[in-house]
């Protein structure tokens, strides 16, 4: 039920991407899902696949894993997939049917949006299996800090987000906990309108609001017997470098960015052609 | 006498055909008499948990029945919450769930859920209280602004002003010092005696077993193991141990002195009885010893 | 012996409501905690005893009288740290103390407040888990841990600042009896093979049975202080205030009330059978 959900959910290795310093894991996840969009045809597309391919091997995390943190978005897929093919006219017309009309040129722009939403989920689920959430955290507090000239404070910010991440998961505990524990008083969440559903929800969320803010003063304490005293003067046992694996990365991401590049300009009218005449 | 509840061949299973599958409670079947306290013991992951909310309707089990006075309760699963009525359900740190501005709402949710008049329900609250032995001007304040013995007195009360025929209660003094142990254990019962519910608690103190049950139930690994008297049951310490039980301490150190060769009857589980046991054990020797 | 905390005429109220008038709890309570010392303080919820866990470290600060630290003031705000860093202070829920959803980078989180350098953060880290025999658990998720695990992180979080007194909290007051073992198994060796000081606020007998020293506090007072044998031979003044004895003290009280008295009188199980045996043998 609740506790299906994978959000943030870190798989122990020691690969390469384990080692990759999460600043880079995180600017490489946003320039490869840019990259997937920006891919116009089947080769770049198939080329940003392959590379996604060589990182998921790379990462030493069984596909079967990737392939889990798909299924929850097969319903978004095939649902921009029938938009696409329904909406999107060009090249042959396959179907005509009363108002439905399907084209070749929709159904490959389907087949383009498809992978792409594959791509990105599965790119950053790459991310998360490989990364801790408190190398997340810090990651981003890292590539923030510059706001902290607008006086934005990153360290908190950070902070925040580790504590969240760490607490979803006891919070869905507890709320399925205090749920059940309604129900065997009678409370029925399951029936009637609107109103009375959400009415029904007040015996569930003032327990779970109270013990939440019970949580965070226990913590707030615990936080400072530990000694926590802000972002200043705090060390992390994981120290940030961007090593030799990065660098290599990052030429290799260059390289596909050229393949894709080059793909997109070069060949796309010419495959198009190829794809269209040939099958059909 | 006919059972009030009685489980035949439970069997639920978390996250059916899913890596994560796990068998919670395999092939349950016990009965409890009216007015018969059962206490359940098993460690943490025993199945306890799964099997006191199948036993209210909370969960379905895959297969086998739940019977509660006479009927199936999930003959009609659109009646499922009357059941829970009848099988009144109170989690561990059951305070945690008090939501109502006063307490007396609060104790009155179940009645007003089960669709009883103002007058009935203010009845029951009152009922309730007193049988927790809570304060009644203590009633319309906040339970929010109760002690912890105090608010866990009040979520029971919550419980029982269903007037369940039959009660279950997850580690009822769980994190209670001494005091609110004791207090709560004598309202478990008073209340068993004055209302003649049947009552299932579980706990992992083998002491309060020991001196509340007359009936004990041992789970481990969703499966039954034991099921008898207390005396039937502590007289097998071996069984308890290997499942990393404990036994009640009057139990071991009896069980102890008879491994070193000293012929002490079996099956006693309260420190007096060991005491008397002792002593009897002093004046005849071994004559009488079975 | 050299106390490592000390606690002069303290007094302490607390308010339940702004503006209420404040409700005194210590009035006059002085103590020292020696060096290497197993300390087991027991009494009633309200009693004080939590309050007492928190005055000891600098999170409450006194009303009148001192509480000192290795000789700091716990009023000093330039000892904060430094105090706190040497009386590491474990609470009852383990849930609301781990900050971090990964076992390691949690137990870091100490050290890294200290701003200590990230390869002596990393030894100690490791230490500390060895410490309660965690060690293989380092780069799991704490959200799937067991109670007892979870209080045993909650242990090295604190061992990881390298304190030299350890106050527990009802450190096993939320979990089951394997997980209550594990945990009392750890505090009492820590005390034992790294001379860590500890105060261990508990309401289980059995659990006080195991110190060289008990207080028993009653209405923010100081009822009984002595070795445990000492304090369980006040049979009527804890019975009159709820507290329960050690089993294999109820047992020995027991027989005596026949005219059975066992010797050396008995405060856990093992005592109890032997003396038992003895007693049978003649």
């Amino acid at each position: 039920m609740l506790n299906d959900i994978t959000f943030g959910q870190y798989y122990p290795g020691n690969g390469v991407i384990h080692k990759m310093d999460p600043r880079a894991k995180i600017l490489f996840t946003i320039a490869f899902i840019v990259l997937s969009f920006i891919a116009g045809n089947a080769v770049s597309l198939l080329l940003v696949t392959f590379a996604l391919g060589a990182v998921i091997l790379l990462s030493r995390i069984p596909l079967k894993m990737y392939l889990k943190t798909l299924k929850p978005i097969i319903p978004i897929i095939i649902l921009t997939s029938i938009i696409n093919a329904l909406y999107v006219s060009s090249g042959k017309v396959l179907v005509e049917w009363q108002f439905i009309t399907i084209t070749s040129g929709g159904l490959l722009t389907a087949v383009y949006m498809s992978t792409r939403i594959a791509l990105l989920i599965m790119c950053s689920s790459m991310l998360t299996y490989t990364t801790t959430p408190t190398q997340l955290t810090d990651a981003i507090e890292r590539l923030l800090s510059p706001l902290k000239y607008i006086k934005l404070d990153v360290h908190s910010l950070a902070m925040m987000m580790t504590i969240a991440l760490r607490f979803i998961p006891t919070l869905i505990e507890e709320t399925e906990k205090i749920m059940s524990a309604q129900k065997a008083r009678g409370a029925d969440m399951e029936n009637g309108g609107l109103l009375k559903r959400i009415k029904a929800l007040i015996p569930v969320l003032i327990p779970l609001l109270i013990s939440s803010f019970r949580r965070a003063s226990e913590l707030a304490d615990a936080m400072e017997c530990r000694c926590y005293h802000g972002g200043k003067g705090r060390t992390r046992i994981k120290k940030l470098h961007m090593g030799l694996i990065d660098l290599v990365s990052l030429i290799a991401l260059a390289a596909v960015f050229v393949g894709v590049i080059f793909a997109n300009a070069c060949l796309s009218g010419v495959l198009y052609s190829l794809f269209i005449g040939g099958v059909l | 006498m006919t059972p009030i509840l009685s489980a035949q061949n439970l069997h639920f299973v978390y996250g059916e055909k899913t890596p994560y599958e796990k068998h919670a409670v395999t092939d349950i079947s016990f009965s409890v008499m009216p007015g018969e306290i059962v206490g359940i013991i098993g460690h943490t992951g025993s199945g306890k948990s799964t099997l006191m909310q199948l036993l209210n309707g909370l969960l379905k089990p895959h297969s086998g029945t739940v019977i509660v006075d006479g009927q199936n309760i999930w003959q009609d699963p659109k009646a499922i919450r009357q059941y829970r009525f009848q099988v009144g359900l109170v989690f561990q740190y059951p305070e945690y769930q008090l939501f109502d501005e006063t307490v007396e709402k609060d104790i009155g949710f179940g009645p007003k859920n089960m669709g009883l008049s103002e007058e009935e329900i203010r009845k029951r609250v009152l009922r309730a209280a007193e049988m927790v032995e809570f304060p009644p001007h203590l009633l319309p304040k906040s339970p929010f602004d109760l002690s912890g013995g105090e608010k866990r007195r009040a979520a029971i009360a919550g419980v029982i002003a269903m007037e369940p025929k039959v009660l279950i209660l997850d580690e009822p003094t769980a994190g209670l010092d001494p005091k609110g142990r004791q207090t709560i254990l004598d309202m478990i019962r008073a209340y068993n005696q004055k209302t003649g519910a049947a009552v299932l608690f579980v706990s992992h103190n083998m002491e309060d077993v020991a001196a509340l049950s007359q009936r004990v139930l041992v789970l481990s690994r969703g499966k039954e193991v034991l099921f008898g008297t207390p005396k039937e049951v502590f007289s097998q310490p071996d069984v308890l141990q290997q499942m990393s039980l404990d036994v009640p301490i009057a139990t071991r150190i009896l069980d102890a002195l008879s491994q070193k060769g000293y012929a002490l009857q079996k099956g006693i589980y309260t420190i007096p009885d060991a005491a008397k046991e002792i002593v009897r054990f002093m004046k005849e020797g071994d004559r009488h010893a079975q | 012996m050299e106390p490592i905390i000390q606690i002069n005429d303290l007094e302490f109220s607390y308010t339940v409501e702004e503006d209420a008038t404040p409700i005194p709890l210590f009035q006059g309570v002085s103590l020292s905690i020696e060096k290497g010392s197993f300390t087991a303080i027991l009494g009633h919820n309200g009693s004080g005893k939590s309050t007492l866990a928190r005055m000891l470290n600098g999170m409450l600060l006194p009303d009148g009288g001192t509480v000192t630290v290795n000789g700091m003031d716990t009023t000093d705000q330039d000892s904060q740290l430094a105090i706190r860093k040497t009386v590491g202070l474990v609470f009852q829920n383990p849930d609301n103390q781990i900050v971090s959803s990964i076992v390691e980078e949690d137990v870091a989180f100490g050290p890294e407040n200290l701003g200590l350098p990230s390869d002596e953060i990393r030894k100690r880290v490791d230490h500390a888990l060895q410490a309660v025999d965690m060690l293989s658990y380092a780069d799991h998720s704490t959200n799937r841990l067991s109670g007892g695990q979870k209080q045993r992180i909650a242990i090295a979080g604190v061992l990881a600042m390298n304190p030299s007194c350890l106050v527990l909290d009802e450190p096993t007051a939320m979990l089951d009896p394997k997980g209550r073992k594990e945990v009392l198994d750890t505090v009492r060796r820590l005390n034992r093979e790294q001379g860590i000081t500890v105060v261990l606020i508990t309401h289980y007998m059995e659990e006080a049975a195991l110190a060289d020293r008990c207080i028993v506090m009653e209405h923010g007072r100081v009822l009984l202080d002595g070795t445990p044998n000492e304090v369980f031979a006040h049979r009527q003044t804890l019975e009159q205030t709820g507290l329960t004895m050690p089993a294999a003290c109820q047992l020995a009280y027991e027989l005596q009330d026949m005219g059975i008295s066992l010797e050396p009188f008995p405060l856990t199980e093992a005592d109890c059978i032997a003396a038992l045996e003895k007693t049978l043998s003649k």
